[in-house]
C-alpha cells in the first residue's frame, strides 16, 4: 500500500514538476550561457568554443519538451472553426483522428532518430567543442518526442475518460 | 514527365492538407503529414531524413533570439515599463482629437520596441488603456479595437519575433530585417491614428476627452518613460554598433528587463521567476514543431521543384508588376485570415520567396511588405489572435472588435500598399 502511494507520487512528481523544472532549466541554461559569452567577449577578451554549441542544443530539449507541454492545454495552432461547428461526437472523433496521426509521426521520428543515434554512437562521432558523443545531443528528439506521445495519451484519457488524473498544471 | 508526377503528387498532397487543416488539426501534424507523405510517394527524399532535419532546423544560433525575445516580452508585460510607454504617447499626442486612442497606438508602438509579440503588445497595452479609453467615452469595443490593431506593430517595430522566423526560411539578415521595420512601423502607426482620427471625427467620444499639451508634461513622460528606450537601444545599437548578433542582444535585452524589473523599479517579484519563464515557453513549445516541420516541408518541396514550377505558372500570367503586388497581397489577407502569421510565413514562404525574387524585390524589402501584409491577419477573423487578445483583456464579443477594426483594417492595406512600391523607404539605410 505505501509502495503504491509512492510510486503514485513519484510519477505525479516525473509528470508535472520534473517535466517543468526540466524546461525553466534549459530555457535559464540558454539565456544564462549566451549573456555570459558576451559579457565574457566584451570584459575579458576571452570567448569559449562550447557555450554557443551547448546552448543551441538546450534549446532543442527545451524546444521539443515544451512543444509536448503544449498538448496538455491543447495549445497547438490550428483552425477549429469547423469543429466548433461539429457536435460533440464529431469533435471527438476529429481529435482522435489528429491524435493517431501525432502519434504515428511521433512513433516515425523517434525510429529514425534511434537509428540515427545508434550509427553516431557506433561511429564515435563527437560534438565539435566536446569530447561527448553527439548521440546525447540527438536524444532530444526521442525524449520529446516520447513525452509527446505520452502527453498525447492522457489527452485521449481526459476526453473519453473525464475523471480527475495525475495531472500537475502549468504553474501560469 | 517525372517532373509533372512529381507536381501531380504533390498537388494532392497538398489538398488533402488543406482539407487536415480545415478539420482542425494542429499545423505541425498537417506539415509532418504532408512531408512524411511527399517523401513515400515521390521517393525523392529519405524518410531517415526525419531525425537530420528535425534536429538541423532547431539547432540554429538565428533561432535562439525567438525565445528569449519572448521572455523579454513577458517580463515587460508583468512590470512598469508598459505602463510609462502608454504614458508618453497620450503626453505626445493627447491633445490631438482622438488623442486617448492615439496614445492607444503610440504605446503600443513603444512597447513594440521592447517585446517581439503581436498578441503581447495587444494584451499588455489593452489593460492599461481600454478602461481608460471607457472612461473617457470611447465605445467599448472600439476601444478594444484599438489595442488589437495597434499590437499589429509588434511584429514590425524591432524586435518582431516574424522577422526572425521570415530570416530563418529565406536566410535573410535579422539584423536588416529589424531595422527595416522602423520606418514601416511608423507609417502604420501613423496610418491607424489617420484612420482613428477620421473614426472620432465623426463620433461624439473624440472631440471631448483631449489632453492640453505641455512641454514639460511631456519631457516628464519621457523621463518616467526611460527604462522603456533602454531596450530598443540596447537591440538596435547593439546589434549595428557591431557588439552584438542579434540573438545575443536578445539575451541582453532580457537580461536589462530582468535589472530594471526585479532591481530598479522592483514591480517583478524573484518568486514570479518561474512562473515567467514557464509562460514564455509556451510560445516557444507551439511554434517549435510548426518551424522544425515546415522546414523538412520546404525541403522536399524544393527537392520535387514545386516552388519553380509555381514561379514558372505565376510569371506565366503575364501580369505586371503592379497587378502581381495586388495578387500577392489578395493571397496574403486571405492566408493571413487562416493562419496564425508566424505559421504562415513558414509555410508560404518556400513558395512565395522565389516569386518575390523573380519580381525583383530585395529580400529584406519583401519580408517586411510580406511581414506587413500577413499581420493584418492578426485583426481579422476566423483566427485573428490580437481580436482574441483583445476580447479576453475587454471582455467585449471577438466579432464586434473585429467590426470595429474596419477603419484600422483600410488603414493597413493602404500602408502596405506604400511598403510594396517604396523600397527605399525600407531600404534606408543601405
Amino acid at each position: 500500500m505505501q509502495a503504491a502511494h509512492f510510486t503514485n507520487r513519484f510519477i505525479r512528481f516525473v509528470d508535472g514538476p520534473l517535466v517543468q523544472m526540466v524546461v525553466v532549466l534549459a530555457y535559464a541554461y540558454f539565456f544564462l550561457i549566451i549573456l555570459s559569452e558576451v559579457f565574457m567577449r566584451y570584459f575579458f577578451q576571452h570567448s569559449t568554443n562550447w557555450g554557443e554549441m551547448t546552448a543551441r542544443y538546450a534549446f532543442v530539449y527545451f524546444a521539443y519538451i515544451a512543444a509536448a507541454e503544449a498538448f496538455r492545454h491543447d495549445e497547438h495552432i490550428s483552425i477549429d472553426l469547423l469543429p466548433n461547428k461539429l457536435g460533440e461526437t464529431g469533435r471527438k472523433a476529429l481529435e482522435t483522428y489528429g491524435d493517431f496521426l501525432c502519434i504515428l509521426i511521433s512513433v516515425a521520428v523517434i525510429y529514425y532518430s534511434l537509428g540515427l543515434m545508434e550509427i553516431q554512437q557506433r561511429a564515435n562521432i563527437r560534438m565539435h567543442a566536446l569530447p561527448v558523443n553527439m548521440s546525447w545531443a540527438q536524444l532530444a528528439l526521442p525524449l520529446g518526442w516520447g513525452l509527446m506521445i505520452i502527453r498525447i495519451m492522457q489527452r485521449v484519457q481526459r476526453r473519453f475518460f473525464p475523471k480527475p488524473t495525475p495531472n500537475v498544471e502549468f504553474a501560469t | 514527365m517525372m517532373d509533372l508526377t512529381n507536381m501531380q503528387v504533390a498537388s494532392v498532397v497538398i489538398v488533402l492538407m488543406l482539407i487536415h487543416l480545415v478539420i482542425g488539426l494542429p499545423l505541425f501534424i498537417v506539415l509532418a503529414m504532408g512531408s512524411i507523405s511527399l517523401i513515400i510517394l515521390t521517393g525523392a527524399y529519405s524518410l531517415s531524413s526525419l531525425s537530420t532535419t528535425l534536429f538541423a532546423s532547431l539547432d540554429s544560433w538565428a533561432l535562439l533570439a525567438m525565445p528569449l525575445f519572448i521572455l523579454a516580452g513577458e517580463i515587460i508585460s508583468r512590470g512598469r515599463i508598459a505602463r510609462d510607454l502608454v504614458g508618453l504617447g497620450e503626453a505626445l499626442v493627447g491633445w490631438i482629437k482622438g488623442g486617448l486612442g492615439m496614445a492607444t497606438i503610440f504605446g503600443c508602438f513603444f512597447f513594440a520596441g521592447t517585446s517581439g509579440s503581436s498578441s503581447a503588445d495587444t494584451a499588455t497595452i489593452g489593460k492599461i488603456m481600454v478602461p481608460a479609453l471607457k472612461d473617457r467615452g470611447y465605445d467599448k469595443s472600439y476601444a478594444a479595437s484599438l489595442a488589437a490593431s495597434g499590437g499589429i506593430l509588434g511584429v514590425i517595430v524591432p524586435p518582431s519575433l516574424i522577422f526572425i522566423i521570415y530570416g530563418i526560411a529565406t536566410g535573410t539578415s535579422v539584423g536588416d530585417l529589424f531595422i527595416a521595420g522602423v520606418i514601416p512601423g511608423l507609417l502604420i502607426a501613423l496610418g491607424l491614428c489617420l484612420a482613428n482620427y477620421i473614426v472620432c471625427s465623426f463620433s461624439s467620444w473624440g472631440a471631448n476627452e483631449r489632453t492640453p499639451f505641455s512641454g514639460a508634461g511631456a519631457l516628464k513622460a519621457v523621463w518616467r518613460a526611460r527604462y522603456g528606450f533602454g531596450a530598443p537601444f540596447v537591440i538596435l545599437g547593439g546589434i549595428y554598433g557591431g557588439f552584438f548578433t542579434p540573438t545575443e542582444a536578445a539575451a541582453v535585452a532580457v537580461f536589462y528587463v530582468f535589472v530594471v524589473e526585479l532591481l530598479i523599479v522592483r514591480e517583478v517579484e524573484f518568486s514570479e521567476l518561474g512562473e515567467i519563464f514557464l509562460a514564455a515557453s509556451k510560445t516557444t513549445g507551439i511554434l517549435a514543431p510548426i518551424i522544425a516541420f515546415s522546414i523538412l516541408f520546404a525541403e522536399v518541396l524544393a527537392i520535387l521543384r514545386v516552388p519553380g514550377a509555381i514561379v514558372e505558372a505565376f510569371t506565366s500570367f503575364g501580369t505586371g508588376p503592379y497587378l502581381s503586388v495586388v495578387l500577392i497581397v489578395a493571397m496574403l489577407l486571405l492566408v493571413g485570415c487562416l493562419l496564425e502569421p508566424i505559421a504562415a510565413i513558414l509555410v508560404i514562404m518556400p513558395i512565395l520567396f522565389p516569386i518575390g525574387q523573380q519580381l525583383g524585390f530585395d529580400p529584406v524589402h519583401f519580408g517586411v511588405f510580406v511581414v506587413a501584409t500577413l499581420s493584418v491577419g492578426f485583426i481579422t477573423p476566423p483566427v485573428g489572435i490580437n481580436l482574441f487578445a483583445a476580447a479576453a483583456v475587454s471582455g467585449e464579443p471577438f466579432m464586434n472588435i473585429a467590426y470595429k477594426a474596419i477603419p484600422a483594417f483600410i488603414a493597413l492595406i493602404v500602408v502596405c500598399f506604400v511598403i510594396a512600391f517604396s523600397p527605399s523607404l525600407i531600404l534606408w539605410f543601405r
